[in-house]
């Protein structure tokens, strides 16, 4: 009954870091937990609650911040007794695991418009982790300022935040009744901040993440986002494959009908792809014919399935001259959020082996046609061409699987088709940054490695072709 | 008829295989039309309804029907308009080229295209008494709808998802609007019958689109011909319609609510 499972899954949540990565102090700032002015280690004490005297001569330890209401015990340093900077070893990937925004005080819905991935998942069903993560990242009771670990809430490992980081928040009832489940209540100055710097200085914004290799959403430069697929949903079409890449939904239906062959090859049938971006995917597409990027984009499909001969267009005729195959590939795309053509290749693909054509014979007495609705054969697909689109950022940086915000960003783009043997079908860079023959070298390793992965995905779910 | 330039052409004429297997195709046809008959006039089929799963439009819908019928609705605003004057509701539906059973439809064509501007129009007249316009002066709502596959009832369930995007989206409705499709048999006694599939509305002789605002009790759109009967068998249908609504009125409210409460619960981005 759920024919379009994949469509209705959650669309894919953005862990965005609502605070920066900001630059390391230019000198040690005193940490929060002593008055200003006073020197060094010694002077504080252990971060203990207020009221209990620590050595003697430390100030008392201020509020430890906005919201902690009972005193805590400082939480046990786990790291070894050296720098508590010693949790920067960490890798960035658990930090980005552990990362969830702090307050969730005006969460724009979608805005950040990166596609999540599996980490963003796994940091939403395990809290406890972000938890100990936090407990253990909190300086223990060093006071000089150094670049402690980043808690809950802090983007990649390395660059330390502005402001020092709060123990960890045992979630509690906030006042608007909703349950902070591990998330860091800071005085919302850091989230506004960031989300300001974002909307002022994207670029800016992005080039911090780009410069710890990886991205806003946590994922590295050459990760994919996750992708689905759900095949044989639409039972009016002779073959149709909804694809998930991340936010970016890509629906493929394909019907089949009969036609004359052109007479200057009448021997070939026809395939039709025709991409639409209609108004419900993006907010810049207007209703009506479609724009440039469809054309270009359907223009592009066809270059594909005609370079990578995925279908071999004399497979599709049935009598030479008389009869032949249509595929009518109708490619829409329902949510547009970046990497329009892998996604479209890929549920291209997945159409066509999806695809059941009845049996046509012509009848030699009459001259008729005759069709058998009850037999029905696979398509013969020759060649599974798989696309891998990369993002070029300031010239050199190369991404894959960009977003569209990160397309908005980019220089240039390019998107590279290989197919099974590991061989080149098509390499499409309209315009941009230039790239050496190396970078172009690095996209076509990469691009094979893709393929390996899809085709993973395809022989899972359809094994038969 | 004019080339349409912006898209990939095919053959100038192409017929659906299905023509060519005219003969057992009808055989099967009149198998369906028997076992048709046996089904209970009354029975709603089960109902899908799912909001907020589009991340690039402000709210969105999709309801998919127990017959097969897809539909898919995003729905944005307010968003400032030039004119003066109460706020507008702009509604556009389309049919996915695939979504038909025979032919592929031609997008570009002016059946197509005249057809699609009747279902918007007769969208809009449904979903206008539902929102509050009067709170968004000089404002354009967008409501967008997509079908992807037609299983009969096509304009019924694109009513509901309309409605249901339009909350999602938080645009101030009074009610959401329900709608619910009935279609009656060529068969000289046949009665009226709810949510009818595809192949039943194909034979119909007479088809009736009602929208509902169940909590109000208010018909917002009444769409429908054919030959019905006496108006008492009009009558009848109207209130099976009204009856049908009712029931689907809390699935739509529960998919709503537990889009909100997703929503909530999912990690700020």
């Amino acid at each position: 009954m759920l024919c379009l499972g994949a469509l209705c899954q959650v669309r894919h949540p953005t862990p965005c870091r609502n605070t920066l990565p900001a630059q390391p102090p230019a000198q040690a700032q005193p940490c929060r937990l002593c008055r200003p002015g006073r020197a060094g280690p010694a002077a504080c004490g252990t971060a203990g609650p207020p009221g209990r005297a620590g050595t003697p001569g430390s100030a008392p330890a201020p509020r430890l911040g906005a919201g902690i209401e009972r005193p805590r015990p400082p939480p046990p340093p786990r790291s070894p007794p050296g720098p508590p900077c010693a949790a920067l070893t960490r890798t960035r990937r658990k930090a980005a695991r552990a990362a969830s925004a702090s307050a969730a005080a005006g969460r724009d819905r979608g805005s950040d418009g990166s596609g999540g991935s599996a980490i963003a998942r796994g940091s939403r069903g395990a809290p406890a982790r972000r938890d100990s993560d936090a407990e253990a990242a909190a300086p223990p009771a060093r006071c000089r300022w150094e670049p402690p670990a980043p808690p809950s809430g802090q983007g990649p490992a390395a660059p330390p935040p502005l402001w020092p980081p709060l123990p960890p928040v045992r979630p509690r009832r906030l006042p608007g009744g909703q349950a902070a489940r591990g998330r860091h209540i800071r005085g919302g100055d850091g989230t506004a901040m960031a989300a300001a710097f974002k909307t002022v200085e994207p670029l800016e914004y992005y080039r911090r993440f780009l410069k710890e290799n990886c991205r806003p959403d946590g994922r590295e430069l050459g990760e994919f986002r996750t992708t689905t697929v759900n095949i044989g949903s639409i039972t009016t079409a002779d073959g149709s494959a909804l694809v998930k890449l991340g936010n970016t939904t890509v629906i493929c239906g394909i019907k089949a009908e009969l036609a004359a062959p052109a007479v200057d090859s009448a021997n070939k049938g026809y395939i039709v792809p025709n991409v639409e971006l209609p108004s419900l995917c993006a907010e810049r597409f207007r209703s009506g014919p479609p724009g440039e990027e469809a054309q270009a984009a359907s223009q592009y499909i066809a270059d594909v399935i005609e370079n990578s001969q995925m279908i071999v267009k004399e497979d599709l005729c049935i009598a030479n001259g008389k009869l032949a195959w249509v595929l009518y590939c109708d490619i829409i795309c329902l949510d547009y959020d970046g990497n329009l053509l892998d996604a479209s290749v890929f549920a291209l693909l997945a159409a066509l082996k999806n695809v059941q054509l009845p049996l046509v014979t012509i009848n030699e007495e009459t001259g008729l046609s005759e069709v058998n609705l009850k037999q029905k054969n696979p398509l013969i697909i020759r060649k599974h061409p798989v696309a891998t689109s990369f993002a070029v950022f300031d010239d050199t940086l190369l991404i894959v699987d960009p977003t569209a915000e990160e397309e908005d960003l980019a220089t240039g783009t390019v998107t590279i088709v290989t197919d099974e043997e590991g061989r080149l079908c098509s390499v499409h860079k309209p315009g941009g940054s230039p790239l050496t023959g190396a970078k172009l070298q690095d996209c076509i390793t990469r691009a094979i490695t893709r393929h390996k992965e899809v085709k993973k995905l395809i022989d899972k779910w359809l094994p038969e072709c | 008829m004019p080339l349409d330039h912006r898209r990939l052409r095919g053959p100038e004429e192409s017929q659906p295989p299905t023509l060519w297997a005219a003969a057992a195709a009808e055989d099967e046809e009149d198998e369906e039309g028997a076992g048709a008959a046996a089904r209970d006039p009354c029975a709603l089929r089960p109902l899908f309804a799912r909001a907020g799963l589009l991340s690039q439009a402000q709210g969105s819908a999709y309801v998919e029907l127990g017959s097969g019928t897809k539909v898919l609705c995003a729905a944005w605003g307010p968003r400032e308009a030039a004119e003066p004057g109460p706020g507008r509701l702009i509604c556009e539906f389309r049919r996915a080229p695939f979504a038909g059973r025979g032919a592929r439809g031609r997008p570009g064509a002016a059946a197509e295209r005249e057809a699609e501007r009747e279902a918007a129009a007769a969208l809009r007249e449904a979903l206008e008494p539902a929102v509050r316009l009067g709170r968004y002066p000089r404002a354009r709502l967008a409501v967008s709808a997509l079908l992807l596959q037609d299983g009969g009832s096509a304009l019924a369930a694109a009513v509901s998802a309309a409605a249901l995007a339009l909350a999602d989206a938080g645009v101030e409705m009074y009610d959401l609007a329900v709608g619910c499709a009935l279609c009656r048999p060529p068969a000289p006694a046949a009665s009226w019958m709810l949510q009818p599939a595809e192949p039943e509305e194909r034979r119909a002789a007479a088809r009736l689109t009602l929208a509902l605002l169940p909590a109000l009790n208010q018909v917002s759109a009444v769409l429908g011909g054919g030959r019905g009967g006496p108006p008492e068998d009009w009558a009848q249908a109207l209130r099976l319609g009204l009856d049908g609504c009712h029931r689907q009125y809390p699935v739509l409210r529960q998919s709503l609510l537990r889009a909100a409460q997703r929503r909530r619960s999912t990690p700020p981005s």
